[in-house]
């Protein structure tokens, strides 16, 4: 199992945000974790990632438990966390964002690589490589987000709302990416969505969240396809 | 009535005053970028930066009586006052950092008080002030028309060869962008793997030895006292935020001309009407202006960030 989080309890101060959440994502798999506005999606996330020490459970990374480590420690085991609103370095250049992407990494000449490859996956990069990150659009922004995380070379990565505020063009071309990201470089994938048609258009299983437990779970095509739990948790 | 000669008259005085004007403004640029590194990663100004100056200062003037070579005593210097930023950073920055602003400045004025009896009480025996020797020596030297001291050009070169160590610093290597990424996106950073709190530390560090560089420097031509940093950390703040608080490249070119300023102002100023004295006055004014009309400073940049 490449994560799995067991009775995981978080809270935010006094604010409970997780109550005894289980998740389970196999190696190699899209996991998607549905739901609505503040049913704790990006804590999952945040707990996983290191940003937010949990209170209670354990969080397994490949069979080590890893919920007391700090963040910039989870990293360089293979941890990327592409977080909501993308937190790029707004006033860096494209470049510098990637570099730092790669910052936990000593291959210097594999690091070099690395950029020319996301190059060719996000040609937009190229262009815009001396460019404040700041400036770029939204969807390029979310672009370089996914290179900027891919470039530490994880084994699973973490991400929040890829989708959000951008253009349903640009949507679907990110959503490519993401499942080529899955299937060509074998990385395996815990996506949070609030579009839940999209999420469970490319993950195998999926989780929803309802006041910061899970409310139910199951294959993506059973998900999908059952009427009652479309329209009481899905929306659509 | 005796009629002082009118500076206008003698041509080889503007240079002579512009050139000691970079070189005081060089100690303004220094003191101002100790401010800036902090202010920048930390958005926090320190007002402790000149006493802890001082305190290294005062220091070193301690080791020169015990027999130690000039030179040596700025490389002992610099590597206490790197010390001194880092171990303030740890232990008295360190628990309030995720607080207010407000509570952080507060502590750094605590600091400020805290530094300068602790040296009153050490130093303020005897004479005062303290002679304090400087690595260049005082002889003149002649550029074209100007006649200069060694020690203005020695810190003149000084300074210019610490701003191109800390470009390349901050440019060229990954230390050096991972501290910028700190100071811009703290919590992205932690997500890249950077000890966001090393970075932290590091930056006070270079500060502190920065700071120090700049008090042993100017030492020598204002003499040692518990509070002699005091008009060098005004200057450097007006140089700061004449450059713009959050641009190295600002602190430096606010410190140069800021200091050429003050010595242009203290010599070309009628003194029947105003007088030399009224050359920090003019000096402010100036910035002012400026901030009327660039409220950033002169490289300060607004937040590029597009939602």
């Amino acid at each position: 199992m490449m994560l799995r989080l067991s009775e995981v309890s978080a809270s935010y101060g006094p604010v409970n945000a997780l109550e005894g959440v289980s998740i389970n994502v196999p190696e190699g798999t899209i996991v998607t974790l549905l739901g609505a506005n503040g049913a704790g999606k990006s804590t999952v996330l945040r707990c996983a990632s290191g940003l937010l020490r949990p209170s209670g459970g354990t969080v397994e990374f490949r069979g080590r438990q890893i919920q007391r480590r700090p963040s910039e420690a989870i990293v360089s085991m293979g941890i990327a966390h592409v977080p909501e609103g993308r937190e790029l370095f707004a006033e860096l250049t494209v470049e510098e964002n990637l570099l730092l992407g790669a910052y936990s990494r000593r291959d210097k000449k594999g690091v070099r690589q690395d950029i020319g490859r996301m190059e060719e996956y996000f040609p937009v990069l190229r262009q815009r490589s001396t460019q404040a990150a700041g400036l770029l659009s939204g969807g390029e922004q979310q672009q370089l987000a996914l290179a900027r995380g891919l470039m530490s070379r994880p084994r699973l990565m973490l991400l929040d709302e890829p989708s959000l505020g951008l253009a349903p063009l640009v949507v679907r071309g990110i959503f490519e990416i993401i499942q080529r990201i899955n299937k060509e470089d074998g990385v395996t994938i815990l996506l949070v969505e609030q579009d839940a048609g999209l999420a469970l258009g490319v993950a195998s299983y999926g989780y929803v969240m309802e006041a910061g437990r899970i409310a139910l779970k199951g294959d993506a095509e059973r998900l999908r396809s059952d009427d009652s739990i479309r329209r009481s948790y899905l929306g659509y | 009535m005796l009629l002082t000669p009118s500076p206008w008259e003698d041509p080889s005085l503007f240079a002579e005053q512009v050139i000691a004007g970079l070189a005081t403004g060089s100690i303004y640029a220094l003191a101002a970028l100790s401010v800036v590194l902090i202010y920048r990663s930390t958005s926090v100004v320190n007002f402790a930066q000149g006493e802890m100056a001082m305190l290294v200062t005062f220091s070193m003037w301690s080791l020169t009586l015990a027999g130690f070579d000039a030179w040596m005593v700025i490389f002992i210097g610099l590597a206490l006052g790197f010390a001194l930023g880092g171990f303030v950073e740890r232990t008295i920055i360190r628990p309030v950092e995720d607080k207010p602003h407000l509570n952080v400045v507060v502590v750094t004025l605590g600091l400020f008080v805290f530094i300068n009896s602790v040296a009153t009480w050490i130093w303020a025996q005897g004479e005062l002030p303290k002679v304090f020797p400087s690595p260049f020596g005082d002889d003149s030297v002649d550029i074209g028309p100007a006649s200069v001291t060694t020690h203005s050009l020695g810190i003149l070169a000084t300074a210019l060869i610490v701003m191109a160590f800390l470009y390349l610093l901050f440019n060229k290597t990954k230390i050096g962008l991972a501290m910028r990424a700190s100071a811009q996106n703290p919590t992205a950073s932690r997500l890249m793997g950077i000890n966001v709190g090393r970075m932290l530390t590091l930056g006070w560090a270079l500060a502190g030895a920065v700071g120090a560089l700049a008090g042993m420097l100017v030492a020598p031509v204002t003499f040692l006292y518990p509070s002699f940093m005091l008009a060098v950390l005004l200057y450097a703040f007006a140089a700061a935020v004449l450059g713009g608080l959050d641009s190295p490249v600002g602190a430096i070119v606010g410190g140069f001309l800021v200091g050429v300023m003050e010595n242009l102002f203290g010599t070309y100023t009628p003194g029947d009407i105003l007088g030399p004295e009224m050359k920090l006055p003019l000096t402010l004014l100036v910035l002012v202006l400026v901030l009327l009309i660039k409220p950033t400073g002169l490289f300060g940049r607004e937040q590029v960030r597009r939602v």
